[in-house]
């Protein structure tokens, strides 16, 4: 092959291109430490890195949820909490009413009683951020003196007033979060479920306030009856308190999921995207030397001809 | 003796100069594009017969060659059509997925936005802060659809742009090629012509075969025929062909045809070079991703839509449509009022199917949905790993979640640049090559122009002592013969 200017520095050109690119390339590279750029630099580096992505945002969306219900559950077990104590306290009030004469003790019981069947409404009217925390989808108190379509109280045959649950005892308005893809739980009770406004013998504030009147009237019958639709009352608390205590549990098993699956996501975007550093070091270097290598030889090559040793 | 020999000097002499200025011509266009090398062409001068036998006159400067190889030019021409297709495509495909705005700016990560902001709504339906950012993803989710598909469309309108730029380029450069080379070649006494005259038809003739791929055959009568895919784009006494980008029929993708010089009605063909990469780019590429990306408006525009018909905002009524336009050139949001928001279940007459009446309700308004509750909402939420059904598909038809239509839509993308660019790299190595192999044959190198220059100077300068020496001969014949005793 005849070697000609033309052929020499087409040549240099082409060699000295392909140099540099690879250069720029390994530059970038460190200096942005990532392998893929642009998706064309790897597709299926590129598929992986975003589906991946995509998960670790619906984890960390999940660890915000899960922070969202861990403040709900705790909130709701600590009130139900208390609620248990003072029905606890309203059942042995009653024991008392049931086997106390004294009007005045009786009178104190009653007194008590219906301070207990108030904090009980207190509990129930709880928020939580802004939102009734036994008030499912509601705005407003769950528990309410009941009104009429012209605002007067609605009272009940005894003449006392009835209350009204917002939402109502049939409609148990379910407040979700959602702790995995496949996974929401309820991390909310109504009120109208744990003061248990379908109860025959009605519900435990209307129920504490007419078992107040009958002990304050000297009915010990009636205290006496009254005993178990307290123990009912206290197993249904009882009960709802199980409920948070076990979605507590399924949420926090959900956290450590979460953080688990998180950090394995990171470790894999890291291995799809990032560039080994010292890798990356090394072949800047090589590509460095190369480039230079490439120019001296350039430089070396391209200016002599014959003519300079011609005289 | 006789004057011969001051003529056999001569003609050395003049042999000696040819070279000195062929060579000297040589070097002063070692740089120049498209210049071929010349050779001066010697022979050996008819002898005449002396006594003593046969004696040659000298040297005759018989021709200075151009030393063009016609394999290599066709070598060169087949290769440097398909490159170049190429290359242009390659640059297309490559600006696309640039803005596209992928993986950091692109949709990926405005959707990813989007689920989450619909997620925190789920949470606390009833904020004003959270309803806001939903519409506000949704708008910027509309936003990078708008904003990548008119980038896309101002691309493919720039790239049509130079498509029409280089058919003129090709319709000149025929017309050119017709009107100054065949018609003033054609049965030209060659000697007459330059080669300069030459190097530069091979010149234009190379363009050509970038712009188009097209084949060139050169003809006994100094003229060129140029053909492509079969067709005659350029024929003597013919005439140029006219080089269109037409769809055959109505309503078919625009491809090269050639509208023959007579008349006659256009062919299609198959072309390469940069005018069928221009082609490829604005008639079928961008279409293909520019309709992909349409379907992906689509089907978001269609789950997001329908989400909210069947979900209640505040006053018990169907949501209505939260997007709107045709596509992803102009989906936008229809209203920026987060009342529009449909965050409850609702709650429907069973005998009208619409949206029940509240019975207790004085003037027949309708069931509103409690103030927290977030059922649609937490369905917006769900929709990030809902089946959607894929752009064209009927009810029934193929699904996927809206991510892996996204995604699969960036990764093809991805993979068309990735396989054009091996492509150019590919054509680009058969490029280089062919132009090496011609650089290497047509090209000048300096140092045999050197050995040339030394050469012809001496050759000058012996030729110049044979004359002397002949002169110097005759001194002694003329004027010291027969003095004997002067």
């Amino acid at each position: 092959m005849r070697v000609t200017s033309e052929v020499l520095v087409t040549r240099s050109l082409d060699r000295l291109n392909t140099r540099l690119k690879a250069y720029e390339r390994s530059q970038s590279e460190l200096a942005t430490g990532k392998k893929i750029l642009k998706p064309s630099d790897d597709p299926g580096g590129a598929n992986r890195s975003m589906s991946v992505r995509a998960a670790m945002r619906a984890r960390n969306q999940e660890l915000r949820n899960i922070n969202d219900a861990m403040g709900w559950l705790n909130n709701a077990d600590s009130q139900l909490q208390s609620a248990m104590s003072r029905t606890q306290r309203a059942r042995d009030l009653t024991v008392d009413g049931a086997t106390l004469k004294d009007p005045g003790a009786q009178r104190a019981i009653a007194t008590e009683l219906r301070a207990i069947a108030d904090e009980l409404v207190g509990i129930a009217n709880t928020t939580h951020i802004g939102r009734p925390l036994f008030g499912g989808y509601s705005d407003g108190d769950a528990v309410t003196p009941a009104v009429d379509a012209d605002g007067d109280p609605v009272l009940d045959d005894d003449g006392r007033p009835v209350l009204a649950f917002d939402p109502p005892a049939d409609q148990a308005d379910q407040v979700l979060r959602r702790i995995s893809d496949t996974e929401q739980i309820r991390i909310n009770t109504t009120a109208a479920e744990w003061l248990g406004a379908d109860d025959d013998a009605g519900d435990l504030v209307s129920f504490l306030r007419g078992l107040a009147d009958d002990i304050e009237a000297g009915d010990q019958e009636a205290a006496t009856a009254g005993l178990t639709v307290l123990d009912r009352a206290a197993d249904r608390i009882g009960a709802n308190l199980a409920d948070i205590g076990s979605a507590t549990n399924r949420v926090e098993s959900a956290k450590a999921r979460a953080d688990d699956s998180l950090f394995a996501l990171r470790t894999e975007l890291s291995n799809i995207e990032d560039v080994d550093v010292a890798e990356g070091i090394m072949e800047l270097q090589i590509q460095e030397v190369g480039y230079q290598a490439t120019l001296q030889a350039l430089s070396k090559a391209l200016p002599p001809s014959l003519g300079s040793f011609l005289r | 003796m006789s004057f011969v020999g001051l003529y056999t000097g001569l003609s050395g002499i003049r042999a000696g100069q040819a070279g000195l200025d062929t060579a000297s011509n040589n070097i002063a266009n070692a740089n120049t594009p498209g210049y071929t090398r010349q050779r001066v062409e010697f022979s050996a001068a008819h002898s005449f017969n002396s006594p003593y036998g046969p004696v040659g006159t000298g040297v005759t400067v018989e021709d200075v060659a151009r030393l063009r190889d016609g394999f290599l030019d066709a070598r060169y021409r087949s290769s440097v059509g398909d490159g170049a297709a190429a290359q242009v495509r390659s640059e297309f495909l490559t600006s696309m997925e640039r803005l596209s705005g992928e993986p950091e700016l692109g949709l990926s990560s405005k959707i990813g936005e989007l689920w989450a902001a619909m997620e925190d709504w789920s949470n606390d339906p009833a904020a004003d802060a959270s309803r806001r950012s939903v519409l506000n993803e949704l708008g910027t989710v509309a936003e990078t659809f708008r904003g990548t598909a008119a980038a896309w469309d101002q691309l493919g309108a720039d790239t049509e742009g130079q498509l029409n730029v280089v058919l003129g380029e090709v319709n000149d450069l025929l017309t050119t090629l017709h009107e100054d080379f065949n018609v003033q070649l054609a049965n030209a006494d060659m000697d007459r012509v330059g080669p300069g005259l030459l190097d530069q038809r091979d010149q234009l003739l190379d363009r050509l075969s970038e712009l188009t791929g097209a084949t060139v055959s050169y003809n006994e009568d100094n003229t060129v025929t140029v053909e492509l895919d079969g067709q005659a784009l350029l024929d003597h006494p013919a005439g140029p062909a006219e080089v269109t980008v037409a769809p055959e029929a109505d309503g078919d993708t625009p491809a090269v045809r050639i509208e023959p010089p007579g008349g006659g009605g256009a062919q299609t063909v198959a072309a390469s070079g940069e005018l069928e990469g221009l082609r490829r780019a604005v008639h079928e590429d961008l279409p293909a991703w520019r309709d992909q990306l349409d379907g992906l408006a689509t089907t978001l525009m269609t789950a997001i839509n329908e989400q909210n018909a069947a979900g209640a905002v505040a006053n018990g009524a169907r949501g209505d449509a939260l997007l709107e336009g045709d596509g992803a050139g102009d989906i936008r949001l229809v209203s920026n009022d987060i009342g529009v928001l449909a965050a409850g279940a609702l709650q429907l007459d069973e005998v009208t199917g619409e949206p029940a009446i509240d019975p207790d309700d004085p003037d027949g308004a309708r069931l509103t949905p409690p103030t927290h509750d977030g059922t649609n909402a937490r369905a917006f939420a769900d929709l990030r790993t809902a089946q959607l059904l894929r752009p064209g598909e009927d009810e029934g038809g193929a699904t996927a979640t809206f991510e892996t239509q996204l995604s699969e839509q960036i990764v093809g993308l991805a993979g068309a640049v990735r396989s054009s660019e091996s492509t150019t790299e590919a054509a680009r190595g058969v490029a280089t090559g062919a132009t090496l192999a011609r650089a290497s044959q047509h090209g000048v190198s300096i140092d045999e122009e050197m050995v040339d220059l030394v050469r012809f100077q001496r050759a000058l300068e012996a030729n110049a002592r044979v004359m002397t020496t002949v002169d110097q001969t005759l001194d002694v014949l003329v004027n010291r013969v027969g003095i004997v005793g002067r």
